[in-house]
């Protein structure tokens, strides 16, 4: 709908009275009260069945497939800083997604680049708070009506696009499912909200005495989700998700003015899964500790040699050489360069042969621990099921969703939001060594390469929770990734010694880094990670041969003018 | 240097203020007033170039807001939140660090801000208080630099006015306000409203909504100013849209407002509001699609408040004179004529009321610590006035208390409350005469009376065109030989600002008021524009741009006779007393 008064881009003062509708700001909704009888299930098959028998116009395909999504979240979090609560706040909606595709599974709408967009994007409408019948259904005729006219002005495109563009072995554009029901039970949202509250201001409260830091803050959030989808080919599934996080920051600057922060993250399924607020403040204290450490460590210098990757940091440097990189394989069409790095490297070596990796989201925890990557039925109604990457050292597969790729067309159950995912990734080696033995071998390797000192590297930027002076990235270009600074790194000395790093990136970190892998530890780590969805990497430490970390920028900010309040002594 | 002398002074009586502040002070006010006068003392000469000026805008907001969409609760929302936003000149009040650089573009100055604690912690507050100051000090100092360079490098400025004016220090405290909404009874009165709705079949969306705030602003600066003021606001918003036949999209809005829950209208008013905008739509939706057109047209009243507002008052906020980038459309102009010697023009932020009318614009402190004045205009057509923020410029150097911004804006001059006002009024049954009259004289087949404007655009900078552009709902074509009047839809109203307003003819005796939010560089302010219904000469319209969607192909499911279960009107009741 075309709402008054949208500022154009290009006018430089734009001035404007309007009736001020109310900002839209907030999403609403009861995210996980429809059980069987609910309005706005009947509401999504009443206006499936309108629509597949209805929605035509002339001389252009009927949709072959008609699809929605009833996505409901509910979450509630709050945050405080040195002991006082900065915010509280509760959310709840609902919203449904509508895929309509004309043409058929051979060649439809989508996977193709028209221009300026990717088509096939599937188009979500909010939803009332209320589980009401009727705007349900408003919402549905609308939002498929659009969409409908949008996938055959597309479908055309792509046609006439195909007329004048050779494609050699176009893949099809939807692999055919078989029908499938699976409702998985609704879980609402459960949180005391006073107690969650009460936490986070004694979390915060650890840094009123902290002289060094800068600005602090504790957080907590907690969230239910459910995805309910009904489909013209027989999809009827409903997942569910659940979440509970605790994090800490804290942030500096050292006396060159170079910005200095870390984290503390705790992830489960529920807040009762938690570990206890003792154990929290602990785990905050050492943040601190840690931090207000490596304030004083001196700057990072240039480094090529060997790096010990331990615990949460072994999991994301996988996460972002390999996982990441065998996510979303999707090649549409006028896009050449899109598709997974390793399309072509298929039943090749990528990593020594003493690794396997295999992506089982069916199983929810390990030894104890929730893993959040898991899932029974993917985002395409396909079952999940476990799936060898990595067999020995080879590569047996990327992440399929429905959409085939040139070189594997089945969906293998990784469908993440419509594009092949990663849900529990398990590493495991042949090649371990104890903890002690593999930080021996750390030394060995730096006294075998000459070197003062070898590197260890115990937290890395993560992009779920941000940090002051390592922003995550993992970005890959034409070869090259750009892997994620190291939050918490030491320089470990031929005699041991250990001397907090501060600054330092990496640089020169390709896919071939894999292969740099030399041993491993023989106990793992469950990481559990937000990143789109929720994944969870059970790895154990990395002692990679050769990485390269390059100085710190010489420009830093200037220090504040004057000293914390709290310790101005005033 | 005098000015800055000056400043010193006026620094020693704010920590004069500040020991002798009563104990029961808000901690915010507490915690800010000793921050700030830390800060100041210990900023002021630590680099060459001296801080003389440091302020600190605190807003508390509480809001809710609660939508129903045919017959459901879209959404029932709570927010609270509080923010700091910092205020630090470096420089001397001749020439600061708020300066503009000449050649560079810049939305507008934008002050370093930060969130703070919802709780009463004097410590966490003057912890960000803290780094908030730090970061706007660094921020000025850098900014300042360039400055000065710019003024070495450019040719004279055309108004050499200082940059911001000495204001005498205020003092004034009310109690804090808070949010009083019974939500659970909005929630059901919203669904029952906005389920009237579905007895039109032809509309796409629709929903009735409530918002209310409630905003505390407590202000410190080191001129010794300190403020403690409150506003509440509800907004009652009925809105719904459909697409005519040949795709264009189509929407009408109406709105109440007032001060608290107990002023917002009772059910039989709204649903009486709701149906009149359900069949103002379905006219619109099957009226003609206007031509253009250029001929004599009225403005009513709301809509000519909305016309003044865009093409007039935007033009006299008093930094726009100064900046070389802006059209200065009146700069040159004060003394003279610029609208025809029936109509004068006044800016009183002080109004509360309008006869029974809340007045939206209404304020007692600017966001600068002035107080709000009533400010003439325009005089029997001759320009007199602007509205002065603390930015001086060309014979005007002082603030008359319209420096207005949001949270997380600087403050410049915007409008408050509008009026128009006219000599020689008559009956809006005469102005209509006079129209069909002036149609006849013009030998043009009809007149145009615009009914209800949404709002619209202006462009007052040299880079665009000095254009505006409002956007008529409600458009009526008035024939001369005596046919009915004519709903038309499509219509663009366009020109540029003189022109339109010279061509004003003459003036009912029907003022009423326009309430509204408006938005500009310093962010989101509410005003208000009152005004009677005017008679212009020539008037020009144009398409407008439409959409070349179909409507859609299916019936709507609410009333679609192939389809098994239509609700009838007693079924949605049913349904709604089941919720």
């Amino acid at each position: 709908m075309n709402r008054p008064a949208p500022i154009p881009a290009f006018v430089a003062t734009a001035l404007l009275l309007s009736l001020a509708a109310p900002s839209a700001a907030a999403p609403p909704a009861t995210a996980t009260a429809e059980d069987e009888e609910s309005p706005t299930l009947a509401a999504m098959q009443d206006e499936l069945a309108r629509t597949v028998e209805r929605l035509r116009m002339d001389d252009v395909p009927p949709p072959y497939l008609v699809t929605y999504t009833l996505n409901g979240r509910e979450s509630y979090s709050c945050s405080a800083q040195l002991g006082a609560l900065v915010d509280s706040e509760g959310s709840d909606s609902r919203s449904v997604t509508v895929d309509v595709r004309v043409g058929s599974p051979e060649l439809d709408n989508t996977n193709f680049v028209n221009r300026f967009y990717l088509t096939g994007r599937r188009r979500s409408t909010t939803l009332t708070e209320d589980d009401d019948y009727w705007t349900t259904r408003q919402r549905l005729w609308l939002t498929s009506d659009a969409q409908y006219k949008s996938a055959v002005e597309d479908l055309s495109a792509k046609e006439a696009w195909l007329k004048t563009n050779r494609v050699p072995d176009r893949p099809a554009d939807l692999t055919p499912v078989e029908p499938i029901r699976h409702r998985e039970p609704l879980h609402p949202l459960e949180v005391d909200r006073e107690a969650s509250r009460e936490l986070v201001r004694r979390l915060s409260a650890v840094f009123r005495d902290a002289e060094k830091v800068q600005g602090s803050r504790a957080s907590f959030t907690t969230g239910a989700s459910s995805s309910t989808a009904i489909s013209s080919e027989g999809r009827d599934t409903r997942t569910t998700g659940r979440y509970a996080r605790v994090t800490a920051q804290a942030w500096t600057q050292a006396e060159d003015g170079m910005p200095v922060g870390d984290l503390a993250v705790w992830y489960a399924r529920t807040p009762d899964g938690l570990p206890s607020a003792d154990e929290m403040e602990a785990g905050v204290r050492r943040m601190e500790e840690r931090l207000s450490e490596r304030v004083d460590a001196p700057r990072a210098e240039e480094y090529i040699g060997p790096v010990l990757f331990e615990g949460e940091a072994a999991c994301f440097l996988i996460l972002e050489l390999l996982i990441d990189r065998l996510s979303s394989p999707h090649e549409p069409l006028g896009l050449p360069s899109a598709g997974t790095p390793f399309k072509n490297r298929l039943n090749r070596r990528v990593t020594p042969n003493f690794l396997t990796v295999v992506d089982d989201p069916t199983r929810s925890e390990f030894e104890g621990t929730p893993l959040l990557g898991h899932f029974m039925v993917d985002d395409d109604g396909v079952p999940a099921q476990p799936l060898t990457l990595v067999e020995e050292g080879r590569l047996r597969a990327w992440y399929m969703s429905r959409i085939p790729t040139r070189a594997i067309a089945e969906s293998n159950g990784h469908s993440v939001g419509g594009e092949g995912g990663p849900g529990n990734v398990f590493v495991r080696s042949s090649h371990t060594l104890s903890k002690e033995a593999l930080r021996a071998e750390l030394l060995a390797v730096a006294k075998d390469q000459e070197l003062p000192y070898g590197i260890r590297v115990e937290v890395m930027a993560r992009s779920d929770v941000s940090v002051s002076g390592a922003r995550a990235n993992g970005r890959y270009r034409n070869g090259s990734i750009s892997l994620s600074p190291p939050v918490a790194a030491y320089r470990v000395y031929l005699d041991g010694r250990e001397e907090p790093i501060r600054g330092g990136e990496w640089q020169g970190v390709t896919l071939r880094s894999l292969r740099d892998i030399y041993v491993t530890g023989d106990a793992p780590t469950v990481l559990n990670a937000a990143r789109g969805g929720f994944v969870s990497v059970v790895c154990p430490d990395l002692l990679v041969e050769e990485m390269e970390m390059k100085k710190p920028e010489e420009q830093e900010a200037k220090l504040p003018y004057l000293p914390h309040p709290s310790f101005a002594g005033d | 240097m005098s000015s800055f002398l000056l400043a010193l002074l006026l620094l020693a009586s704010a920590e004069a203020d500040a020991a002798a502040a009563p104990a029961d002070d808000p901690v915010l006010l507490r915690a800010l007033e000793r921050e700030l006068a830390r800060s100041f003392e210990g900023l002021a000469n630590v680099e060459s170039d001296p801080l003389y000026f440091l302020a600190y805008r605190a807003t508390e907001s509480k809001s809710l807001s609660v939508a129903g969409a045919y017959g459901a609760l879209l959404r029932s929302d709570r927010s609270h939140d509080r923010r700091l936003d910092v205020e630090a000149r470096i420089g001397s009040p001749e020439l600061d660090s708020t300066h503009q650089i000449r050649g560079e573009f810049e939305f507008g100055p934008s002050p370093a801000s930060a969130t703070l604690p919802l709780e009463d912690d004097e410590e966490a507050i003057r912890a960000a208080a803290w780094s908030a100051t730090d970061r706007a000090f660094k921020d000025s100092l850098q900014r300042f630099l360039k400055v000065k360079t710019n003024e070495a490098v450019k040719v004279e400025a055309e108004d050499a006015s200082p940059d911001f004016s000495i204001e005498p220090p205020s003092d004034y405290r009310e109690p804090m306000v808070d949010l009083v909404a019974d939500e659970e009874r909005w929630q059901e009165r919203l669904r029952r409203l906005s389920a009237v709705f579905r007895e039109y079949p032809f509309l796409h969306e629709s929903s009735v909504s409530l918002r209310a705030e409630a905003e505390n602003r407590v202000y410190a600066s080191s001129e010794g100013t300190r403020l403690i003021f409150g506003r509440t606001h509800f907004r009652l918003s009925i809105e719904a849209s459909t697409k005519a036949d040949d795709g264009m999209d189509l929407q009408l809005y109406d709105s109440f407002e007032g001060p608290s829950e107990e002023t917002m209208p009772d059910d039989a008013r709204i649903e009486a509001a709701v149906r009149d905008l359900a069949e103002r739509l379905q006219r619109l939706k099957d009226a003609p699609v206007v031509e253009p057109y250029a001929g004599p047209a009225i403005i009513m009243n709301r809509a000519c408040g909305v016309f003044f507002h865009e093409i007039f008052g935007h033009r006299i906020e008093g930094h726009r004179q100064k900046n070389v980038d802006e059209g200065q459309t009146f700069t040159k102009k004060v003394g003279t004529e610029i609208m025809p010697p029936f109509l004068s023009v006044t800016d009183d932020p002080t109004r509360g009321r309008f006869g029974a009318t809340y007045l939206n614009g209404h304020y007692k402190y600017d966001d600068e610590g002035v107080p709000a004045q009533a400010v003439p205009l325009v005089r029997d057509g001759v320009l007199e006035n602007f509205l002065m923020a603390r930015s001086p410029i060309e014979g005007f150097p002082d603030s008359n208390g319209h420096g207005r911004c949001s949270a997380g804006n600087a403050p410049v001059s915007r409008q408050g409350n509008l009026f128009v006002d006219a000599k020689d009024r008559v009956s809006f049954e005469r102005l209509r005469e006079m129209l069909v009259e002036e149609v006849r004289t013009q030998g043009k087949p009809y007149g145009m009376i615009f009914h209800d404007i949404s709002g619209g655009f202006t462009t007052t900078q040299r880079r665009g065109p000095q254009a505006f552009k409002v956007i008529p709902l409600y458009v009526v074509r008035v024939y001369a030989d005596g046919r009915d009047d004519e709903v038309v839809r499509g219509v663009d109203l366009v020109g540029t600002p003189l022109a339109s307003i010279t061509k004003m003819v003459a003036a009912a005796d029907d003022d009423a008021v326009f309430n509204g939010s408006c938005g500009a560089e310093s962010g989101w302010v509410p005003v208000s524009a009152v005004a009677p219904s005017v008679l212009v000469k020539e008037i020009e319209i144009e398409k407008k741009a439409k959409s070349q969607e179909r409507p859609p192909l299916l019936p709507t499911p609410l009333h679609d006779e192939t389809d098994g279960d239509v609700p009838s009107d007693d079924g949605a009741d049913g349904q709604e007393d089941a919720q």
